[in-house]
């Protein structure tokens, strides 16, 4: 399986928030990484399209008040997360869907995106992608209706948040590796990425927090970036590269938008 | 490390004087007035004393100024605490260039805890622009050379001398001895440990500290106010682990006494302090073990006396 962009799913409550005013709707999934992550591929896509449609019903949580006894005999009060089940009360009208390949690519989405069926009587368009899927869906919108290419600009919604660039342990989970910080130094550090892995992102660790090889970050649940450094250079037999005092980062390469362009 | 001295605590080290220093905590607050009075308390058994940032990311009176003041105040030589968690490279040049005016000779440059352990402010921005290691060679480098990663700065040469924290109680063990060395390698003049607790554990930890990094190293001891503070730091510091035996004592002592009689009960804290700690200070003390031992009686200056009578 590929790297991908790891994003999950927003509640569906919120999607059906965002689009209570939009009638009529398109559903573009992503036939890359969102498919691999389960949030946009064929199925999550018409099952989104049955919800919003009021053919399936969706479940939720909800928070919910409820008395208990304590020690002490007294009656109180907490807040538990109940399940719900419930389905839409105004279906909405899906006018089309479509899974482009790839919807990063503005290229794929100027050919397919304003010639799908139905997307020029939708009121919004719910992309199920990455943000980057989202942006460039957006952006392809726009230029199509300048050119006259569809009728009317709809609203354009993202129904996923964005993560990271993962490596996939099986299907559906995956661990952040890598940051797309544009500087990098896994080869100093015996491929571990002291970025992603260290809790504050050090240059110079471990930080005091190290203890038994976790990281004070998450409650001593993750491995410390720097106790996997060392144990990789260890194996390695190049402990000496790990008394390397290492510069603080060039923080300039990250200012505002990056392009790369490789030609 | 530096061979120059600026401070008291620093001048000592280098005559290889037994130093004991202490510790100060501003609170979330806009008075220090219980910082003064700490610092007044303590100043007869202690050669410094340090003043806090934000510790345990839990925001309090800023360290620079309460530093300065508390030095103005009491006469005291403060150890002001620097960390990396709040402010990027152009905040922390700042805060040295005021130490000339504000009379500070010695800093502390810490990484900071994450804002993950914080109480309050888990939701807070992280910085870490420079760490521990590269604001130890910042500091240096506007000493000795008079410029900040290679820019002049006028007026007054800031004089400081500059420490870093150890913690013997991490692990892999090997992985914090690779990055003191880092720190020495950066010029650090000393180092203050975390909170030890087994001597056995503090002396193999010493030895490895002073043979490959040479840097004097202060041991980091904290006589415990009541059980509840023994309790809390057993449960909330990581890798530090009060003696099971030793809290055992401190319950005992607070069932016995709370209710009959609150004075007699601080009492019997402070013995069991000096009946655990004085062993250990004596131990290091007599064998020169380590350069001293900061002494984190945290809003605790009265331990101060029965546990350095111990020694005497």
């Amino acid at each position: 399986m590929i790297n991908v962009i790891i994003t999950t799913k927003k509640p569906i409550t919120e999607i059906i928030e965002l689009v209570k005013d939009s009638e009529k709707l398109f559903i573009a999934g992503c036939g890359s990484c969102s498919t691999v992550c389960l949030t946009g591929g064929e199925n999550q896509v018409s099952e989104m399209a049955e919800i919003l449609e009021g053919k399936k019903p969706y479940s939720f949580q909800e928070p919910v008040e409820e008395e208990y006894v304590d020690k002490k005999g007294r009656t109180k009060t907490k807040t538990i997360m109940v399940d719900r089940e419930e389905t839409v009360k105004e279906p909405h009208v899906i006018t089309g869907t479509i899974v482009l390949e790839e919807p990063c690519d503005r290229r794929l989405d100027t050919k397919e995106l304003p010639k799908a069926d139905g997307i020029n009587e939708a009121d919004a368009v719910i992309v199920m992608s990455c943000g980057v899927g989202m942006q460039t869906v957006y952006e392809t919108l726009i230029k199509a209706k300048e050119r006259g290419k569809i009728q009317k600009m709809p609203m354009v919604f993202v129904s996923n948040d964005t993560h990271f660039i993962g490596q996939t342990q099986r299907i559906g989970v995956f661990t952040e590796l890598c940051r797309g910080c544009g500087d990098c130094m896994l080869n100093e550090t015996g491929g571990i990425c002291p970025v992603v892995r260290c809790g504050k992102g050090l240059m110079n660790g471990p930080c005091g927090g190290m203890i038994d090889g976790k990281c004070e970050v998450k409650d001593y649940t993750l491995d410390c970036g720097w106790a996997l450094v060392y144990q990789r250079l260890k194996l390695l037999d190049e402990l000496r590269a790990y008394e390397k005092i290492r510069e603080p980062r060039d923080y300039a390469r990250f200012y505002a938008t990056r392009d790369v362009n490789n030609r | 490390m530096t061979t120059k001295a600026y401070s008291n605590l620093k001048r000592a080290l280098n005559e290889g004087k037994f130093v004991f220093t202490g510790e100060l905590e501003p609170k979330f607050s806009t008075t220090i007035d219980d910082v003064i009075a700490d610092a007044n308390a303590m100043k007869e058994y202690v050669i410094a004393a340090n003043v806090t940032d934000n510790p345990a990311s839990d925001t309090g009176f800023l360290s620079v100024v309460a530093s300065h003041l508390t030095q103005e105040a009491t006469g005291l030589e403060m150890i002001w605490q620097l960390r990396c968690t709040d402010k990027n490279r152009m905040a922390l040049m700042a805060d040295l260039l005021t130490a000339p005016k504000l009379g500070l000779k010695n800093v502390l440059a810490l990484t900071g805890d994450h804002p993950w352990c914080s109480p309050d402010w888990r939701q807070s921005k992280p910085v870490y622009d420079l760490d521990s290691c590269t604001l130890i060679r910042l500091v240096n480098e506007m000493v000795e050379q008079g410029t900040a990663f290679g820019k002049e700065y006028s007026g007054d040469r800031i004089e400081l001398n500059v420490g870093g924290a150890a913690n013997p109680n991490a692990g892999p063990l090997e992985a914090e001895i690779l990055k003191l060395k880092r720190k020495a390698k950066a010029g650090c003049d000393w180092f203050q440990t975390q909170v030890v607790y087994d001597i056995d554990e503090t002396l193999a930890f010493l030895k490895e500290v002073n043979t490959k990094t040479k840097v004097p190293t202060l041991i980091g001891l904290f006589p415990m106010k009541s059980y509840r503070v023994a309790k809390g730091f057993d449960m909330m510091v990581p890798g530090v682990e009060v003696p099971k035996d030793l809290l055992g004592k401190f319950k005992a002592v607070r069932k016995e006494w709370k209710n009959v009689d609150k004075q007699r009960m601080k009492e019997e804290f402070l013995k069991l302090n000096v009946e655990f700690l004085g062993p250990f200070i004596k131990e290091l003390h007599e064998k020169r073990a380590s350069a001293g031992i900061h002494i984190m009686a945290v809003h605790y200056p009265e331990a101060f006396a029965p546990l350095l009578e111990y020694i005497k």
